[in-house]
């Protein structure tokens, strides 16, 4: 789509009380596919991510997204975060979680249009979520809370979605939901980039992987860089390794 | 008799400005409340609540009782206070509520220094303190006014960003929302109702007009704009109740207004039709009575199957329950057609029964099952826990529990799982203690009552599939041979093993 890097990560140190969590990562983000960031606890992933908006202290290095300085192009990327920061409890309905998705677009004082309710109501449905539309968000399942916070990304309309661990605690039927969201959003040329817990299904999922471990330890497409030398020296001894037919299975302790 | 308690008071010019001024106070604390209580800021505004007294007693000092000075010297201290606990916070290792904690009493502890010290001029403490609504003035009520308009115009106009740096600042700040500025935002507009409040309620007890309705609204409705709404409602009656009060009973009229809306809170806790007490009790009795039916249900299956005796006084054995708490339960089973009960008092379970029964059992043993297998619990561990669960556990999930396990035969203690249509395998085993000395058994399963017995049995061998030799019988007591061991086992152990004789 485009030629530029859509995402250009240069020299990036991010440190938390002078503790070092992202160490000098170069990266261009640009090709067609999902992306995944895996790595172990505590290596940067959701930091990386968070990074890309700025929502963290960048310590050193620079981040351009479509050429331009993150401030200058932030409604168009949305951003999932992960379900343990949300207060289940906060009165707000699922249409009003998923209208927050619009305040990207609004001027300060400006109020939601007929138009923003319709893109809304557009996203509650693609994830299947309609009969829900008036409930608060605590009365909702785990799988059903991370397609709230889905359909809030997809009424933003963004060209890039950063989702943090999306499939952790979701039943099987969420998971497939949201797989099948990012495809269909990345063919129609959004860039999908997804941080990743657990490695069973990366074959599955994404079509590029970003393999941290505080430094970058490589990055391209699955297929080649889903190896057991790159994942051991992603994961250090922390991974057990087993090889299945023409599979490679990673587990992390 | 309206007309005397609420009108008549009104001919006074005092009284009519009184009340305007306090429920303009209960509305602005009210609305503004929500957010606080929604970003979990309750210490802050009590803290910032203190914190302008040395603000308000400085403008005093400089320029008398000017209001606007007064309005200004509070919300500078506020500023300062909130600004100082950023500072202390983000430069030290003391977190944040160490940090309001520092703060605002020694921002009112300077604001009470200034006052001793001003006591010559007639600044009256006790008014900072506790406030004076029958002394506004109309300078007072203009300034309340429109310190009122603001806050009100700026939680409609902001509302977006309110909404949003409360519920996820994450998403805020991604999306390009100040979100510290919302934060100051909210601070400097705290400080000004704290103002505007001072005259009405004062210092120490603002903070609950700000919190209290709020609080209430919180557990009476699940969406922000009808808790906005709600919560000044509240704070509103609250005060104009509490003035009242206070104009006939000579109460100090803050203290009325708190009084009042803390009895609000209390009430709507117990009687909320949600999250009230009072319903979650009557939901906790119900659950209990269903359990206990299910329960009594199971208790007629099981000894109906073990050819044992029936009646209640067995029940209540086998449940190790009083005889007494089981009568009404069992009346209503009898009314709702899931027991049956003929002359001779033997409990008989109708098809209904048996039914729900089944789907009792077949809940529990797959997720006993399923604990044991896919868990790793012990196996004297899982009874108990699958107790607390098959009453509540939707079809649905116990059917998708059936299918991942592979659709098993029976439980970790060999028991048979009734399938999903409520057929069940028929069991041909009896009590170990039905066995005369000589006969052998296959163990087919072993009861689940007490979690003691079944860890014993269970660490013993005695399990599933084991074949045994009754060599020696002693009343109660059992001697079994299995291979070259023996055992011995007393009554409690050999009614609960189950065997199939060879």
């Amino acid at each position: 789509m485009q030629n530029a890097a859509v995402i250009d990560i240069q020299n990036l140190t991010v440190s938390y009380h002078r503790k070092p969590a992202i160490r000098s990562i170069n990266l261009k983000l640009q090709e067609k596919g999902i992306i995944g960031i895996i790595g172990p606890n505590g290596a940067g992933k959701s930091t990386l991510l968070k990074a890309i908006l700025k929502l963290v202290p960048i310590e050193h290095g620079t981040i351009k997204v479509f050429g331009e300085p993150v401030d200058k192009v932030r409604s168009k990327i949305s951003y999932v975060p992960q379900k343990e920061i949300i207060d289940w409890d906060f009165p707000v309905t699922v249409e009003d979680v998923v209208m927050m998705g619009r305040y990207a677009h609004l001027g300060a004082i400006e109020r939601p249009s007929a138009r923003d309710r319709a893109i809304v109501d557009e996203a509650i449905d693609k994830v299947s979520m309609n009969e829900y539309k008036k409930q608060q968000i605590g009365n909702l399942s785990g799988g059903q809370q991370q397609r709230v916070f889905l359909a809030r990304a997809l009424a933003q309309e963004s060209e890039i979605l950063l989702l943090d661990e999306p499939f952790v605690g979701v039943d099987a039927t969420t998971e497939q939901a949201i797989i099948d969201l990012m495809h269909t959003l990345n063919d129609e040329g959004k860039m999908v980039i997804v941080v990743n817990h657990d490695l069973g299904k990366v074959q599955d999922y994404f079509d590029y992987l970003v393999m941290i471990n505080q430094w970058l330890v490589a990055y391209g497409p699955t297929r080649e860089v889903f190896k057991p030398e790159l994942l051991s020296r992603t994961y250090g001894g922390r991974l057990t390794i087993l090889q299945k037919t023409e599979r490679f299975f990673g587990v992390a302790q | 008799m309206m007309y005397d308690l609420f009108i008549e008071p009104l001919q006074y010019q005092f009284m009519q400005r009184a009340l305007i001024a306090s429920v303009m106070v209960g509305v602005i604390n009210g609305a503004l409340g929500c957010f606080i209580i929604l970003r979990r800021m309750a210490f802050i505004g009590d803290a910032l609540s203190h914190a302008v007294l040395p603000g308000v007693v400085i403008a005093f000092m400089v320029a008398g009782k000017g209001h606007f000075a007064l309005f200004l010297g509070a919300v500078f201290a506020g500023i300062v206070t909130a600004l100082l606990i950023g500072f202390v916070n983000r430069n030290s290792r003391i977190k944040e509520d160490s940090a309001i904690g520092v703060i605002f009493i020694g921002m009112f502890a300077l604001g009470v220094l200034l006052i001793s010290r001003l006591r010559a001029v007639h600044l009256d403490l006790q008014h900072f303190l506790f406030g004076d609504p029958l002394g506004v003035s109309p300078g007072d009520l203009y300034l309340t006014a429109i310190i009122g308009m603001v806050i009100l115009g700026s939680i409609i106009l902001f509302y977006k960003q309110l909404q949003l740096t409360s519920f996820d600042p994450t998403m805020a700040t991604a999306i390009g929302m100040n979100t510290a500025l919302v934060h100051y935002f909210l601070m400097g507009i705290l400080s000004m109702t704290i103002v505007a409040s001072l005259q009405a309620v004062g210092i120490i007890l603002v903070v609950a007009m700000l919190i209290t309705p709020g609080a209430t609204a919180y557990l009476l409705t699940e969406r922000l704009p009808r808790m906005l709404v709600l919560a000044s409602a509240i704070g509103a009656i609250a005060a104009i109740l509490g003035l009242y009060i206070s104009y006939w009973m000579n109460y100090s009229s803050g203290a009325a207004m708190v009084i009042v809306v803390t009895l609000i809170f209390l009430v709507t806790l117990v009687l909320a039709p949600k999250q009230g007490i009072l319903i979650k009790a009557v939901q906790r009795k119900r659950a209990q009575d269903r359990h206990l039916k299910d329960d009594i249900l199971k208790a007629v299956y099981h000894l109906t199957n073990d050819r044992k005796d029936t009646r209640i006084q067995t029940i209540a054995d086998y449940l190790g329950m009083e005889e007494q708490v089981l009568k009404k339960p069992i009346k209503q089973l009898k009314q709702e057609h899931y027991l049956h009960i003929p002359d001779n008092g033997k409990l008989e379970l109708t098809d209904d029964g048996e039914k729900q029964a089944l789907k009792l059992i077949r809940s529990h043993r797959l997720w006993e099952t399923y604990l044991t297998e896919k868990a790793g619990l012990g196996w004297e561990h899982v009874d108990e826990e699958a107790e607390r669960l098959e009453h509540d556990l939707p079809d649905a999930i116990v059917d998708e529990i059936d299918e991942r396990l592979g659709y098993p035969e029976t439980d970790p203690h060999g028991a048979p799982i009734p399938k999903k249509d409520g057929t069940v395998r028929e069991t041909v085993d009896h009590p170990l203690d039905t066995l005369q000395v000589g006969e052998t058994g296959i163990i087919t399963r072993v009861s689940d009552q007490i979690p003691e017995v079944l860890a014993t049995l269970w660490k013993a061998g005695l399990v599933p599939n084991v074949q045994l030799t009754v060599t020696e019988r002693d009343n109660g007591d059992m001697h079994v041979q299995v291979g070259e061991k023996k055992y011995s086992l007393d009554n409690n152990a050999t009614s609960r093993v189950m065997v199939k004789k060879v």
